[in-house]
């Protein structure tokens, strides 16, 4: 069979205009592609419990949300993670199939927004046809979106052509940023987790895109580097997710900078100014050292390198890279060359700057006093504002508060009752102390509590009043408090594994 | 022979009861201004023109709110009954306190005028007279009721100082700045802020201004005092017991005490209980019973009440134990502060190398930002200012790199600002001037320069910064590369 590309397809529409009979031709063509994509696309409605952070001892609030997928090899189905985040029931709908298939998650990865599910009913598959990847899509190349968008309930096509390959952030999880392109075919709500097809191969995953009001026919896919990564990264049957170098550098095209360090014109590179201490490359690279190739590959003055032909970011070789794996650095280091090696692993100070999904909140509630652990979810939960708050938020990598302080402890809310009524001014404000123990941690605020003593003194961070709660009351104030608020649940810790080390 | 025309207009509204008399004696003022910008060091803003009453007031001192006159240019004096006109020119200022005093060129403008009287009390539900003029001189009276005598923030958010909050429909005539209001023919306050909605006049009282001319009277303006500490209400019970109080409404808690402040010197610590300043008990809100106002914050005692280099005897709980601290009354300068809470009637500092612009930080700076700055001006600028008794020594500044004006020698640096300067050429940097200085002394041919945050330090040639800045001054047309106000 042979199908034709969007790019011929161009050509071929343009003559269709003087010759009605290669117009036939073409949509028979087009219609095999269509055909064929028709059979791998399903539609997935998802059932989903968003926790709530405001309420963490509640399940969350219930949703029901469509989007797209696509069948590959290995009798898995494709989609996005925000599709299928915090999922409790999903079930499948393929094309012209009244039967609605359960699913589940097979693997998330949620810092670029891919997932893959499974059916267990193997007659899913029955009729299915399996979709291969492409390449990277030439720039002004034509490609077709196909999903399940508003609109209509049948499967939607769109084209459109590539306007752009970029790294770019991926909003689900707030943080990452990989490769994307971007396209200027229509692409709407239910679009998610859609394939991009071009010459009969899926080049993308359509993943978001602007609201009309901000941008129109801007669109943005997943390109296959990424899912290729993905894919290979669940070989060993559990998602790692991406690494991190963990370095600042600032470019080197000032000719002072240069000049202070004696490189000579052709020598080009990047000087960093800081590394990670929980990062991969703390203890191997150190500040003034300058990066002049990456793998081999000879670093721009200002951090780029040329990789399969593209001018891309030097992070791009790191992108591709697994967990355990290495990186090699050639580096001028007090004039001195030499190479060495860092074995990658995630940062994850960082992961304080991630959407969470999956996970139930950790929290500690005592005395009608919630306590949790700062977070993207939390700040997000709770529209926090408090200046001293969002301050140490922002400066928690940066300036290494995580090596004080692995969780940075927040009085988030207040239940009211007679033993906090005057506790309002503390809200949002960061936890110190407790009864004199410094909290590094949600389990330091929860075994602080556990300690026997006449009254728990609670110190905040900055000028603020401490907390003073006297043992006394709290049995009979606690009780009042779970009847009151219908609390079910006091603490969360986690599952014991902490995302710090 | 002002006075006599007022006379004239006065009797065609009988209506009015105690009609003010002594109207002679106020004054229009017109204000132009210009002020920096701090985004342009080296820049003036456009001028703009304000207008509003002085009143004149004791020793021929004609008394306006400092907002009026701040960075003014120009100030023009005119009585508005008879039109006569005459430059001014500001005697002394608290932009704290929202005071000013402008002397006239020619002080024969104000002979045989007589000054307004002070009114330095005040109680609940006094009535207050407002007075406005029409734009032909016509005065305006409108009546007016002290709805609450509190302690409150002022304009710069620094101090908080007594005030009346008046509930009153003001005529909306000309510009509200300075208006009087008098009672039984004295000045009892004047006006800081209105809300026509709230029909809520908040006023600068009596007392307030009494101590401005007070302070003023030896030729030397030293400011109000204050004792330097923050405190919060004792309501918790259980903190009370945990404190070691025995009682049910007294102290209040010492939250934060400002180095170097009398405060500190004289031995306050956070923690402390505040029990009594000299023979007045503090509750547990912060207030004591004062003879002229009821209960009024504490912040009056240690303010209004004192003139800076005064004592005040604070009887403390500390762990427990009762003692007594004989404190000083210092005026806090703005000179103290690493971050001034406001830069007005001089113009930013800045220095210039290289393109590499250089500022002290400042509030006034962080307000280039606009309404919303503290959210929206870089967080660690935002932090620093916050935060500045606990992060940088008294007296010692916080320098910026603010901008970069892009250049030949400054290539890939462009995107730089906003960054705490902390160290040039080994040099802590801890004000404006030790810029040049050490920018003076090249480490090897090379400036090394030190930053608080990423990228934490650049390098630059020490000849190709010199050869450069002709090049910046004239490309983008400044006067000068640097401004230093001698002080």
């Amino acid at each position: 069979m042979r199908f034709f590309g969007a790019s011929k397809l161009n050509c071929y529409l343009k003559a269709a205009v003087i010759l009605g009979i290669v117009l036939t031709a073409v949509t028979v063509s087009v219609g095999i592609e269509a055909e064929r994509v028709r059979k791998a696309l399903v539609r997935i409605v998802v059932t989903s419990q968003t926790p709530d952070y405001r309420a963490p001892w509640k399940p969350g609030r219930i949703r029901r949300g469509v989007g797209s997928g696509f069948v590959i090899a290995g009798r898995r189905i494709m989609t996005n993670a925000h599709i299928v985040s915090n999922f409790k029931f999903m079930t499948l709908d393929k094309d012209g199939d009244p039967r609605k298939y359960p699913a589940r998650v097979l693997h998330v990865a949620h810092d670029c927004d891919l997932a893959l599910l499974e059916v267990a009913d193997p007659s899913f598959f029955d009729g299915t046809e399996t979709l291969e990847f492409g390449g990277i899509p030439e720039l002004h190349s034509t490609v077709a979106t196909y999903g399940y968008p508003i609109g209509g309930d049948r499967m939607s096509v769109t084209r459109g052509v590539v306007s752009r390959v970029e790294f770019r952030s991926y909003s689900h999880s707030g943080l990452d940023s990989h490769l994307t392109v971007q396209i200027d075919a229509a692409i709407n709500p239910g679009n998610s987790g859609g394939p991009v097809v071009q010459d009969g191969n899926v080049i993308g995953v359509v993943f978001q895109g602007y609201s009309g009001a901000i941008a129109q026919n801007t669109g943005y896919m997943i390109p296959v580097p990424v899912i290729s990564r993905f894919l290979h990264d669940i070989n060993d049957q559990k998602y790692d997710g991406y690494v991190e170098l963990a370095v600042n550098y600032i470019n080197l095209l000032n000719p002072s900078y240069r000049n202070y360090l004696s490189l000579a014109p052709d020598l080009t590179g990047v000087s960093v100014t800081s590394v990670l201490e929980a990062g991969s490359a703390a203890g191997v690279i150190y500040p003034c050292d300058v990066l002049l190739k990456i793998d081999g590959h000879p670093i721009t003055n200002d951090g780029h390198i040329s990789l399969d032909g593209k001018y891309v970011q030097m992070e791009e070789i790191v992108e591709r890279k697994y967990h355990g794996d290495t990186v090699t650095f050639s580096i001028l280091r007090e004039r001195q060359h030499l190479d060495v090696d860092v074995t990658l692993k995630a940062a994850w100070p960082y992961t304080i700057f991630t959407q969470k999904y999956d996970l139930q909140p950790r929290f500690v509630l005592f005395a009608g006093l919630l306590f949790q652990p700062m977070s993207r979810n939390l700040i997000n939960a709770y529209k926090a504002s408090d200046l001293d708050l969002l301050y140490h938020y922002n400066v928690f990598v940066t300036d290494e508060i995580y090596r004080e302080r692995p969780e940075i402890i927040v009085l988030s809310d207040i239940l009211p009752d007679p033993i906090n009524a005057y506790f309002e001014s503390l809200k949002m404000s960061m936890v110190d102390e407790i009864n004199g123990v410094t909290i590094r941690t949600l389990k330091d605020v929860a075994r602080a509590f556990s300690e026997p003593a006449d009254r728990f003194i609670v110190r905040m961070v900055g000028d603020r009043l401490p907390i003073v709660l006297e043992a006394d009351r709290i049995p009979v104030a606690r009780e009042r408090i779970l009847k009151q608020y219908q609390v079910t649940r006091e603490q969360h810790l986690g599952d014991g594994t902490a995302r710090y080390d | 022979m002002a006075a006599f025309a007022f006379l004239i207009v006065v009797g065609n509204v009988p209506a009015f009861e105690r009609i003010p008399r002594n109207l002679g004696s106020i004054f229009r003022v017109a204000v132009t201004s210009q002020r920096y910008d701090f985004f342009r060091p080296w820049d003036k803003r456009n001028p703009s023109s304000k207008e509003g009453l002085g009143i004149l007031v004791r020793n021929n001192r004609i008394l306006v709110t400092a907002r009026l006159v701040a960075d003014a240019t120009y100030i023009e004096l005119e009585a508005p009954a008879t039109g006569e006109k005459v430059l001014g020119s500001v005697e002394a200022i608290d932009h704290l306190a929202d005071l000013a005093v402008i002397k006239p060129e020619d002080s024969r403008f104000m002979w045989r005028l007589k000054p307004w009287r002070l009114q330095k009390k005040a109680k609940l539900d006094d009535q207050l007279k407002a007075i406005q003029f029409e734009g032909n001189g016509t005065p305006i009276f409108t009546d007016g009721e002290i709805k609450s005598i509190e302690v409150a923030g002022y304009p710069h958010g620094e101090s908080s100082f007594l005030v009346y909050r008046v509930d009153i429909s003001l005529a909306q005539t000309g510009s509200s700045f300075t208006v009087p209001f008098v009672k039984r023919g004295k000045l009892a306050g004047v006006l800081m802020e209105y809300s026509r909605n709230s029909r809520n006049a908040v006023l600068i009282p009596g007392v307030v201004i009494d101590h401005f001319l007070t302070d003023l009277e030896d030729g030397h303006y030293d400011g109000f005092p204050r004792a330097g500490f923050e405190f919060s209400p004792l309501e918790d019970p259980q903190l009370r017991r945990f404190v070691g109080i025995d009682d049910n409404d007294s102290g209040v808690y010492i939250t934060a005490v400002i180095p170097g402040s009398g405060a500190d010197i004289d031995g306050l610590k956070p923690g402390d209980v505040l029990l009594a300043i000299d023979q007045y008990a503090i509750d547990k809100y912060g207030q004591y019973n004062d003879k002229d106002f009821g209960r009024i914050s504490l912040a009056h005692l240690t303010t209004t009440h004192a003139f800076a280099g005064n004592l005040r005897n604070f009887k403390i709980l500390r762990d427990g134990q009762m003692s007594f601290l004989t404190v000083h009354m210092n005026h806090i300068s703005l000179r103290d502060y690493p971050s001034a809470p406001f830069v007005i009637d001089e113009p930013p500092e800045y220095f210039i190398a290289g393109g590499l612009v250089f500022q002290e930080l400042s509030r006034q700076y962080l307000k280039e930002w606009g309404g919303n700055w503290a959210s929206n001006a870089p967080r660690r600028l935002v932090y620093y200012d916050r935060h500045q008794w606990d992060l940088f020594e008294p007296g010692s500044r916080i320098v910026i790199l603010s901008q970069i004006l892009p250049s030949g020698s400054n290539i890939g640096y462009e995107d730089l600002r906003y960054l705490p300067v902390t160290e040039v050429n080994g040099v802590k940097v801890r004000r404006l001037k030790d810029i040049p200085r050490a920018l003076s002394i090249p480490i090897d041919g090379f400036h090394h320069i030190v930053f608080a945050e990423n990228p934490k330090k650049i390098y630059l040639e020490a000849t190709a910064l010199e050869a450069e800045n002709a090049v910046i001054k004239e490309r983008f047309g400044l006067t000068n590369l640097l401004r230093f106000n001698d002080n």
